[in-house]
């Protein structure tokens, strides 16, 4: 007992530094970025571990160089790799094997550069 | 020690159903994202009494779950258990039986406003514990999931029935036992942070274990208050079980309120 309370209290430190250390990950790349940026409405996210799974999916296409899901604001961002094409129907899918529904006529696209 | 044999047999077998009184929160809910696995590990407390002796019991149960598709996960769970009296002259400890839970999206319906699923799932345990502390018989188990969750709130439900000793290998089988548990849950999100939320929920678990094998039928009702605190993949949760009501039938234990202390993390 006395052994599995001990991995526990070095496993919950552990788990929030590989969090940290992942978003500072994400923050580095967001300001090398150099693309366009589409964003995406989204619907059936109800909470924060629920933009993980999203993020997971949407970023097996391969034109998308990252993604950001807000499970706040309902939203998923996605940068496109440069000189790429984002299939809509590719991502409608991935979407949907996340469990979400992607809201369709949603997109808004913003150049960052 | 004679007098002590009956009340920790009826206990024993008690305990098997008692594993499965909910907390936290509809375990798993429905089906997750393809190709996403969740893992959750606890630290449960209960103790019952029954008059003669008061049984304490530690768990450590440890989840693993994987979305095979979108609409179908499966799920397997590992518990560690120490169990014993108050003076520590009975103890039983050891790995109970492997659970395993295969389910399936019936309904997902997402809008705007909210979204809507229902998940029906099979399940059996494995008999494959501690002698210590598994009857090594199976159990097989039906129920369903049903989550209705307005944005930042969430009613979830989940209901089973379980077969207990499907092959008839006990003299005293403790009974078939049926269950509901719901949660009412809010997610309130950190305005400077939106992969950090606080959830307060509310639990209902009920339990009815029918008479078998001599033993008289059990009810129970618990009311569970707690909280999580998520973290983008990472959550803590951490749970009382206070029984609110329980049937007094002959024999039956006293059960005291229950602690629940989790992590659960997905990737």
């Amino acid at each position: 007992m006395k052994t599995l309370i001990t991995i526990i209290l070095i496993a919950i430190p552990a788990l929030i530094y590989a969090q940290s250390e992942n978003g500072h990950a994400y923050q580095a790349e967001k300001k090398t970025a150099q693309t366009d940026t589409l964003t995406f409405t989204v619907y059936g996210m109800d909470c924060p571990g629920c933009e993980g799974g999203l993020e997971k999916q949407v970023n097996k296409i391969p034109a998308i160089e990252y993604s950001q899901a807000s499970w706040v604001n309902q939203e998923l961002k996605i940068v496109v790799k440069p000189d790429s094409s984002l299939d809509t129907d590719e991502l409608e899918r991935r979407v949907k094997k996340a469990n979400f529904t992607l809201h369709k006529g949603s997109k808004k696209r913003k150049n960052e550069e | 020690m004679k007098n002590k044999i009956v009340p920790i047999l009826l206990l024993t077998l008690l305990f098997q159903a008692e594993l499965s009184a909910g907390g936290i929160s509809v375990d798993a809910g429905l089906t997750p994202p393809q190709d996403r696995f969740m893992f959750r590990t606890q630290y449960r407390y209960m103790s019952m009494h029954n008059g003669l002796m008061t049984m304490n019991t530690h768990m450590v149960p440890m989840v693993l779950a994987y979305g095979i598709t979108s609409g179908f996960t499966l799920m397997a769970r590992g518990m560690y258990v120490h169990r014993a009296d108050e003076n520590n002259s009975m103890v039983n400890r050891g790995v109970n039986d492997l659970f395993v839970l295969s389910k399936f999206r019936l309904l997902r319906k997402n809008t705007a406003s909210y979204s809507f699923g229902i998940a029906p799932y099979l399940a059996s345990n494995l008999p494959v514990g501690s002698t210590e502390i598994s009857n090594r018989t199976w159990n097989p188990e039906i129920g369903f999931n049903i989550s209705f969750r307005p944005r930042f709130f969430a009613i979830d439900m989940s209901t089973s029935y379980v077969i207990t000793d499907i092959s008839g290998k006990l003299v005293n089988n403790p009974g078939n036992v049926y269950m509901i548990n719901t949660a009412f849950s809010a997610l309130i999100p950190f305005k400077s942070n939106s992969e950090f939320a606080i959830s307060p929920v509310l639990e209902g678990s009920y339990l009815n274990q029918q008479a078998g094998g001599g033993n008289p039928s059990n009810e129970i009702l618990f009311a569970s208050p707690g909280v999580s605190f998520i973290y983008s993949n990472l959550a803590l949760e951490g749970l009382v079980q206070l029984p609110v009501y329980q049937d007094k039938n002959l024999g039956s234990p006293d059960q005291n309120a229950r602690l629940i202390l989790g992590i659960k993390y997905m990737f």
